[in-house]
């Protein structure tokens, strides 16, 4: 008697530990979606909310399961990447769009049969789906996309003597604004991404806004380039910020904190401590009700002859797991249908992918600095859609940060992300220009 | 009751615990030691196609100069923040503490409990406050006048050290004021009428009586500190550059960030063979006199 107790008890806790919790307690079908819920204004969670209540009222045999996860950018993408090797239970799940070719390339992704719904032909716009599309096939479904510009104090513009509206079309422009503006006792006179704890933010609204103005870019012909003038003029931009010492170590400190854009909210539109920002579209929901002292324009190239910005946004995907693929292209569909958008974008502050949504009145009404931005997308980029990029975005970001602190100068801080670049992504991979 | 039965018994009361350890500690621990040898890569192609480097990694480690520069200044903030910080902190505190009435004993214990029942990232916050550049520090500091200065900037690493004291020194004073408490009263009275002076009590009696404490604390409080995550990387972020940035720091970074799986692990293996090598030291040094 004993040994059998004993039996069933071992047998008990292996069930435990080996078992799966796949199976559904109703009987019926569930439909897992994971996404990121970035906290303030719950946007995303009122979304998914109303996109499960939509799907459940068209399949009520079909139980919608949201996983909202509270986490800032990188964790997400490492736990969401994580969470699709080793959790079959995963239906739909939001990525950011850079992670989509690295996520795609390692099979995480299934491709989405885009044919059997009209409306994704119709009213996406053309460049986002392009993005998506990698042999032929799409891998993911753009829901926001952004562009970044300078935000400039009109106040602080006109106590420093600069005209408004302020209109740069070469660096020196922009740097010559800087310079006055210091001059007047501006604390801030221009606000950027610095620093490693800023993670992707250093990388694409600071680095890349600069490179992707001069003639070089980070990634050309399928090679990384590992030293290029563009890659050491934009450096250098950042060292003439320092050299003008318009950061003292205790500003510095502030700037490049990851939290830092709670303190810029105050000291930009408020207390008017900042001159310019260097920033994307969706900072203009944090500045709404200050439209008559922000205003927003483009990012001149280094020598003139135009504009640059920096595009992303973020995107649906299906698991390669997915048991209910097709489920879940339905709810995809359902949760981007005008009507959800319209109201999720409201909310949010991003910049919509949709063409009617883009269109829509309320939608241009409602956000005066995500319209004034939506045509910066005309002479945007996207970052390269290559495995090594997270890498190469950290060697970027430790450029950028011991530059801007004066750790190094701009040649020393180009050779060394020379020399890392060229380890990190082997030999045959890299160009010099 | 025979024998075989009584194995059985063992065996099947065991097994529920020795099945987790093996699927959650040493599965785990071995497939990290295979991944260091590999370039496995968080996504991607090579997260699936991953092929054997052989030691690669580990000559890649010992090429890059960040990896120089974290390990060395995991070694400053062990050193400074646990083995002399906290142990010499938390011997004065149980020293001090021998003498006094019940009433300060529980008082004192409890200040200094509290750093050590704190969570992690609560220290981290509570540091952050303290040392931010409108953090309390410089308010009180701007009562005498004085600049408010960015201390998590220009001294990170004290900033860290100091953290790790404060929430650390509870355990070392615990494992003290028990050692000290076994210290027999005679060891001392005889010490006392052969006339020793204070300071060649301390030296001559009471540390070479209490050594095997003082090796086991050094080796707990390293082992505790040598892994430390949460604290540094909350406060400092492993900034400013790499000022403060940590074997652990650099690995989270290098596996979480920059998706190198292979590379973090070997790092993981690294730091466990220096907790591993260290604790041998201390070890030793107890055969030896002090």
């Amino acid at each position: 008697m004993k040994k059998i107790i004993l039996a069933a008890l071992i047998a008990l806790v292996s069930f435990s530990v080996f078992g799966n919790g796949q199976t559904d307690e109703n009987g019926g079908t569930t439909l897992k979606v994971v996404y990121k819920e970035p906290g303030g204004n719950e946007a995303m969670t009122k979304w998914m909310t109303q996109a499960k209540a939509d799907f459940e009222a068209l399949h009520p045999e079909v139980t919608v399961e949201l996983s909202a996860n509270l986490s800032n950018e990188a964790d997400y993408n490492t736990k969401s990447a994580l969470m699709l090797q080793s959790d079959s239970s995963i239906d739909v799940v939001h990525v950011d769009s850079f992670l989509v070719p690295a996520l795609v390339s390692s099979g995480l992704l299934a491709a989405i049969p885009t044919e059997n719904w009209s409306e994704y032909d119709e009213q996406f716009v053309q460049g986002v789906k392009d993005g998506m599309l990698m042999n032929g096939s799409t891998y993911a479904i753009s829901f926001t996309t952004d562009t970044r510009g300078l935000y400039y104090n009109i106040p602080v513009f006109e106590k420093a003597g600069l005209p408004v509206p302020f209109a740069p079309e070469t660096w020196d422009d922009v740097l010559e604004a800087v310079e006055k503006l210091n001059a007047a006792g501006i604390e801030y006179p221009m606000w950027l991404n610095g620093s490693k704890a800023q993670g992707e933010g250093t990388t694409m609204q600071t680095f890349e806004m600069l490179i992707s103005g001069t003639g070089d870019w980070i990634y050309e012909d399928e090679k990384w380039v590992a030293s290029a003038p563009g890659i050491t003029s934009s450096l250098e931009f950042l060292q003439t910020l320092h050299d003008m010492g318009i950061y003292s170590n205790t500003e510095l400190a502030t700037m490049l904190d990851a939290q830092s854009w709670q303190v810029l909210n105050e000291k930009f539109p408020k207390t008017k401590e900042v001159g310019i920002l260097l920033d994307g579209n969706w900072k203009g929901g944090d500045f709404k009700g200050y439209e008559d002292i922000l205003d927003i324009t483009p990012m001149p190239r280094e020598k003139g002859n135009g504009f640059t910005s920096m595009s992303g946004g973020w995107t649906m995907g299906i698991s390669e797991m997915s048991e209910n693929k097709e489920l879940a292209l339905e709810f995809i569909s359902v949760a981007c249908n005008k009507e959800n958008i319209l109201k999720f974008v409201g909310i949010s502050g991003d910049m919509s992918t949709r063409k009617d949504v883009a269109a829509d009145e309320g939608y241009i009404a409602d956000g005066l600095y995500r319209a004034k931005m939506t045509p910066f997308a005309e002479f945007t980029n996207f970052r390269p859609g290559v495995d090594a990029y997270p890498s190469v975005s950290i060697e970027i970001q430790a450029a950028v940060e011991s530059v801007i602190t004066g750790q190094m100068t701009a040649e020393e801080a180009a050779a060394q992300y020379a020399s890392n670049i060229k380890d990190l992504v082997g030999d045959g991979n890299w160009i010099e220009k | 009751m025979n024998n075989t039965n009584q194995k059985t018994k063992i065996i099947a009361f065991m097994a529920p615990a020795m099945i987790l350890i093996v699927l959650f500690y040493f599965a785990p621990a071995i497939m990290a030691f295979l991944y260091s040898f590999t370039d496995k890569a968080l996504v991607g192609i090579t997260s699936k196609n991953y092929h054997f480097t052989g030691i690669q990694n580990y000559v890649k480690m010992f090429k890059d100069p960040r990896f120089i520069e974290s390990l060395i200044n995991t070694i400053v903030f062990l050193l400074f923040s646990a083995v002399i910080g906290q142990q010499v902190l938390g011997f004065i505190l149980a020293q001090l503490m021998q003498k006094q009435s019940k009433f300060i004993q529980s008082i004192v214990g409890l200040a200094v409990l509290l750093g050590w029942v704190t969570p992690e990232v609560v220290v981290s916050f509570v540091f952050f406050a303290f040392f931010n550049t409108t953090g309390s520090l410089n308010s009180f500091l701007g009562l005498f006048g004085v600049a408010p200065k960015a201390w998590l900037f220009d001294y990170a690493m004290v900033a860290i050290i100091l953290a790790n004291i404060w929430r650390g020194t509870a355990f070392s004073m615990l494992m003290f004021q028990s050692a000290l408490a076994g210290i027999p009263q005679e060891a001392r009275e005889a010490a006392w009428l052969d006339g020793v002076g204070r300071f060649q009590m301390l030296t001559k009696i009471i540390i070479p009586i209490i050594k095997g404490s003082i090796v086991t604390n050094t080796t707990l409080v390293t082992l505790q500190t040598i892994g430390l995550f949460g604290l540094i990387y909350a406060l400092t972020g492993g900034g400013p550059g790499y000022d403060t940035t940590t074997v652990p720091i650099y690995m989270y970074q290098k596996s979480f960030v920059a998706y190198q799986l292979g590379y973090g692990t070997a790092m993981a293996i690294i730091l466990l063979l220096f907790g591993i090598c260290l604790s041998l030291i201390y070890m030793k040094s107890l055969k030896h006199e002090l």
